[in-house]
């Protein structure tokens, strides 16, 4: 009797259905892979297993026994505990204390026996592999070790399902390689594993089985010994995406440099990289998440501090420490969280799309609004944005809408350098096919667009040259046909070409 | 947007407490003393305009009422002592000083990254330390005729001639709001700051100035205050700070910034004025006063958050 | 920020940055000025500092929670005021009610400062600030000018001499401290005052959290009220004006986080005498009063301004806005 079953679960969002009855079970003692692109409805079937959404369709039973999970804490007390990328960790608190919050072990008169945690975690993290004084700080650990913590946290209360969401993106590969020992041992503990990942080599090195989904619904699953590499990916994209994607550039020779990057260093995610953006090209950036591709274009536009290195535009070093000086060297970006960082949410569409270039249309401060109106029709018709007129708020767009509303914010800057990260992230279909014709008409016209993308399919349908970057470096720069699935695969997981 | 649902239920609001204060003391609603409530109205309005300003920016302005104490001393001293100079060379040192000692608030808000909170309100404990120090302990000096016409003069016997100065503020100040790039910046920046920042917004400069013009208006108000009061006295501004918020956060400004604007303070200054007014005639101590415009705040957001839930 | 370990009890460093620079403050005073070494001045320091240490253990408790309280001074003064006046007429046990009354009446005012933020979700600056007005009112309703009294006997033993207030400010320290580092509902403050989102994902009851914080905090301001009832052998109802501005910097330099879930009470002792001390050095000095509101105001932007500085450093994930 499986420890998990799934069946039939939907699940729909205004003008979406994220899953559409889709099964999945998983037993005690087994490690379960889910894996599909972005967007392909993983985390929706997650957050219904810990009760986040409630499924619109469909039914949960669990050790053999149908049930509704009402929310998180419900979902703990039934023994499921998720590892999200965002952690629920307090960084203020002690390792010890994140572990045992709610379930404190007590001295007499329900006092904190903070001995007794503190033994406790000690055993636990050395059943993890894990040497960390427990009365550290969880905001002084790395990510890796927070992430084991995370696990323990779970383990200290009583999961049996253990969900693990995306756990390898930041993680280098020793770190990895820990992170498996801890799995297995679970699995022989009888505790059941599910992993959501993108990177195909580990998923086969440590699943069981392999589910795969594609547009919210199960492809297939696969076990250890039938799958190869191929086939996932096969399951995962086969679709015929060709009519998604314009043209690529066809010039074949280099052209002019627009943006020039030498030896640049960010932080402590980004190490010495170098390259150029030719006109009339796109170029990408991609790999595994979390290499430094956000920081790296962050620090292009200023909001992070570059600590080595050198931008050259059309010729000239620039300086850029902040948007705004970004803006002035005619650098644009389009931030990768739209929610935090990009939408005014209770202010009209007008101001959204106005705010970045409010200089173009003034005289002595003052706002010239026919200027402005013509500017709105424009852009609105230019990037066919759904909106009944432009006084209304912003928050009765669309995801796709709302995108389009921060890629028209820049675009009326006339810009340089397009710098977009994950440009069509939470956008419908039709939506993204326009955001791609669009990016392509804006570098036919001279425009240097910078992508980073997670989703390697759009790197490989959109870009004339991908960027790939590890742990900071860049390890491979794809161009023309060498961009596929496989180059791009091997390259970000690390391989030397 | 919640700003438009909102001035019909204040208008509301406002005329069923100028019917209560009717009933309760006729002939309040008499041109004439109607035009002493306005003038009235009016000194909590000048306040209101720069808190407003500072709230839509996210932030909170307490050194508003220590400004206005200054402003009402320093100008009866510094006029009384020099009765021959031309006021306007007087006062508009003062007013630079108002917009200097907001700026520092702006600067320690946005550089020290100190709490709005705490930093204005240390800023009030200083500038409170800086009136003592400067009047020795005692208030004294007085207004000179023009400031006294600006403060208390009532044209015809009805129409405030303070109440024309708001009201020209308060035109200059929506107009600031609505159709300025500044204005724009000021509500991007109080709405989401790191978005505003990802626009290239630069915020600090446009939180600097906010908490500039707040400094401004307040010790503007201080200084037309001290043509009503025609002496200097030590205190006066105290009030104005709880009220100047209240007025702002009444009147349908939210208190994380982002929304609202300015006609809705100025009726919520009007609103406040008139039930001190009717506590006032209704012979309420000062106790009553303050309990009464507490429960008044409370009762407002409360039902100003429930709206404005999604 | 560093953890000092003591049994495994989570202890706060930076406490004792707050002892270091009172210890060095004590020196140089003492060696300007002669009339400072003599224990009356000591004992003047000790009942000056017993209320503001005091509010600012309650201040303390409700920063680590994430918000702020602006009526901890009107409660204090509401308090005060019910407490000369609550023993009246009830004889020798009078002194029961002395302490009950105000206590019940502190708690009170803080639960509904509570409810209001907790329940309705709103900003504590501005419920705060409304409720300050209301209390306020209630005070002077109560008591329109100062006046009142105590049982002369009890003020003696409260405030009369150095000993009592010492066993007070201590004991209080020491109870509210056990209770944040050893009670569940103790360390339920720290993991609200770090996130409220994260403290909703670990199940954790918001409302009932920041209910009893801030009626807990209304409770000890309440405690402050009544002492200086005892002291000033009488009831004012503005004796809490200057104390509101004053609980937050002394939190703050008591090493308590203005964004909450990071500090503790035990540097409020420490943080409070420094405060004081700074005041008391300035008077020596012969400088006039009225420079002590300029010097308060700087001192609370240089505490904060230092203590934001160090936390800044290590937010090293955020984005620099």
């Amino acid at each position: 009797m499986p420890l998990l079953q799934m069946l039939s679960i939907t699940k729909n969002f205004p003008g979406l259905r994220a899953l559409d009855q889709v099964d999945f079970s998983c037993e005690a003692g087994e490690i379960h892979c889910l894996v599909g692109e972005n967007g392909a409805g993983k985390s929706t079937l997650m957050k219904i297993i810990t009760g986040v959404y409630q499924p619109d369709g469909g039914e949960i039973w669990l050790r053999g026994e149908k049930v509704k999970i009402r929310g998180p804490v419900e979902a703990r007390r039934l023994g499921i505990g998720i590892v999200f990328q965002e952690m629920s960790l307090v960084p203020s608190l002690s390792v010890m204390e994140n572990i045992f919050v709610g379930i404190y072990p007590k001295a007499k008169m329900k006092l904190l026996d903070w001995q007794e945690m503190r033994k406790k975690t000690e055993s636990i993290l050395h059943e993890m592999g894990l040497s960390v004084d427990p009365r550290c700080l969880v905001q002084d650990l790395p990510l890796a070790e927070r992430q084991i913590i995370e696990i323990s946290k779970i383990l200290a209360q009583g999961a049996r399902l253990i969900i693990l969401d995306e756990p390898t993106a930041a993680l280098s590969h020793r770190e990895v390689e820990k992170l498996f020992e801890i799995i297995k041992k679970l699995k022989s503990q009888g505790k059941a594993v599910i992993f959501i990942s993108h990177r195909l080599k580990e998923i086969l090195e440590i699943a069981d089985l392999i589910t795969v989904l594609k547009d919210g619904k199960k492809v297939g699953t696969l076990s250890k010994d039938e799958a190869t590499e191929e086939k996932l990916i096969q399951m995962m994209v086969g679709r015929q995406f060709s009519d998604l994607f314009p043209p690529r550039y066809s010039g074949g020779c280099p052209e002019e440099v627009v943006l020039k990057v030498e030896n640049l260093s960010v932080g402590n995610s980004v190490h010495d990289v170098s390259f150029s953006v030719e006109k009339n090209k796109i170029l990408g950036i991609g790999g595994l998440e979390g290499q430094g591709q956000s920081d790296l274009l962050r620090a292009l536009f200023g909001i992070e501090k570059i600590k080595n290195g050198k931008v050259i535009l059309e010729g000239k070093e620039i300086f850029v420490r902040s948007p705004e000086e970004a803006k002035r060297n005619g650098i644009a970006m389009v931030p990768e969280d739209r929610q935090r960082e990009g939408v005014f949410l209770l202010r009209s569409v007008r101001e959204n799309l106005t705010i970045a270039t409010l200089e173009q249309r003034q005289t002595l401060s003052i706002i010239n609004i026919k200027e402005e109106n013509k500017e709105l029709q424009e852009i609105v018709k230019e990037l066919n944005i759904k909106v009944v007129n432009s006084d209304q708020e912003v928050s009765s767009l669309s995801g796709g809408n709302l995108q389009k509303v921060i890629i028209g914010r820049w675009l009326i800057a006339k810009p340089k350098v397009f710098i977009l990260l994950e440009p069509t992230r939470g956008v419908d279909v039709a939506t993204k096919s326009q955001i791609y014709f669009l990016l392509r008409r804006l570098a036919n016209e001279g425009v240097a667009i910078i992508m980073y993308s997670s989703d390697m399919m759009e790197l490989i349908g959109l870009c004339d040259q991908v960027l790939i970057m590890y742990e900071g470096r860049v390890v491979a720069l794809l161009e023309g046909e060498q961009i596929n699935e496989e180059s791009i695969m091997s390259a970000a997981v690390g391989r030397e070409r | 947007m919640l700003k438009k649902r909102f001035y019909p239920f204040l208008l509301f609001l406002l005329v069923i407490l100028l019917l209560a204060a009717e009933l309760l003391s006729p002939g309040f609603v008499r041109p004439r003393h109607l035009g002493v409530v306005l003038r009235q109205a009016a000194f909590l309005g000048f306040v209101g305009v720069g808190q407003t300003l500072v709230i839509l920016s996210g932030g909170i302005d307490l050194s508003v009422g220590s400004l206005v104490t200054a402003g009402n001393i320093f100008t009866c001293e510094l006029l009384g002592r020099n009765p021959d100079l031309s006021p306007p060379l007087v006062l508009i040192p003062l007013l630079v000083m108002g917009v200097l000692i907001g700026m520092i608030n702006g600067l320690g808000i946005t550089m020290l990254h100190i709490p709005p909170l705490i930093m204005t309100f240390a800023m009030g404990s200083i500038v409170d330390g800086m009136t003592l120090i400067y009047c020795g302990g005692s208030a004294a000096g007085y207004a000179t005729p023009p400031i006294q016409y600006l403060g208390s003069k009532l044209l015809f016997g009805v129409i405030p001639v303070n109440f024309l100065l708001w009201m020209v503020l308060l035109g200059g100040s929506t107009f600031l709001l609505n159709r300025t790039t500044f204005g724009r910046k000021l509500f991007a920046v109080g709405t989401n700051e790191i978005a505003a920042y990802v626009s290239g917004v630069n915020v600090k400069k446009v939180k600097i100035y906010t908490y500039g013009l707040s400094g401004l208006c307040a010790i503007f108000a201080g200084m037309i205050l001290a043509g009503y009061t025609q002496t200097g006295f030590l205190g006066i501004g105290n009030e104005y700070t709880l009220s100047s918020i209240a007025a702002t956060v009444i009147g349908g400004t939210a208190i994380t910034g982002g929304r609202g604007g300015e006609i809705g303070t100025a009726i919520g200054a009007l609103i406040l004025i008139i039930i001190q007014s009717i506590l006032t005639v209704l012979r309420i101590p000062e106790s009553g006063r303050k309990i009464v415009e507490g429960l008044v705040i409370l009762l407002l957001i409360n039902a100003y958050f429930e709206r404005g839930k999604k | 920020m560093r953890e000092y370990r003591w049994f495994d009890v989570p202890v706060n460093r930076k406490i004792l940055v707050a002892y270091l620079v009172l210890a060095g403050l004590y020196a140089i005073s003492a060696l300007i000025s002669p009339s400072f070494r003599t224990f009356v001045n000591f004992k003047h320091l000790l009942l000056q500092t017993t209320p503001l240490i005091i509010v600012g253990v309650a201040q303390s408790l409700v920063m680590l929670s994430g918000g702020v309280d602006l009526s901890v001074g009107a409660i204090m003064s509401l308090a005060n005021v019910v407490a000369v006046q609550s023993w009246k007429g009830m004889g020798n046990i009078g002194f029961i009610y002395l302490f009950l009354i105000p206590l019940g009446l502190g708690a009170l005012a803080g639960g509904i400062n509570g409810l209001l933020i907790g329940k309705r979700n709103l900003p504590p600056i501005i419920v705060t600030l409304a409720t300050s007005s209301i209390f306020w009112g209630f005070a002077l309703l109560l008591m329109p000018t100062p006046g009142g009294s105590m049982p002369p006997s009890l003020a003696l033993i409260l405030a009369g001499g150095s000993l009592v207030p010492t066993i007070i400010f201590c004991s209080l320290v020491f109870l509210v401290t056990f209770f944040l580092q050893f009670t569940e509902a103790g360390r339920g403050i720290y993991v609200v005052g770090s996130g409220e989102e994260v403290a909703r994902l670990l199940g954790i009851n918001i409302i009932r959290v920041k209910v009893y914080t801030y009626a807990l905090a209304g409770l000890i301001t309440s405690l402050a009220g009544i002492f200086m009832a005892a002291r000033m052998f009488s009831g004012d109802p503005m004796v809490g004006q200057p104390y509101v501005l004053d609980s937050m910097a002394v939190a703050v330099i008591g090493g308590t986080s203005v964004n909450g879930g990071e500090g503790g009470v035990l540097g409020v002792i420490g943080a409070a005498f420094i405060f004081n001390l700074l005041n008391n050095i300035l008077n020596m000095l012969g400088v006039s009063t009225f420079y002590q509101f300029v010097a308060k105001g700087i001192i609370v932007i240089a505490a904060v301004a230092i203590t934001q500085g160090s936390s800044l450093i290590k937010d090293q994930n955020k984005t620099l806005s």
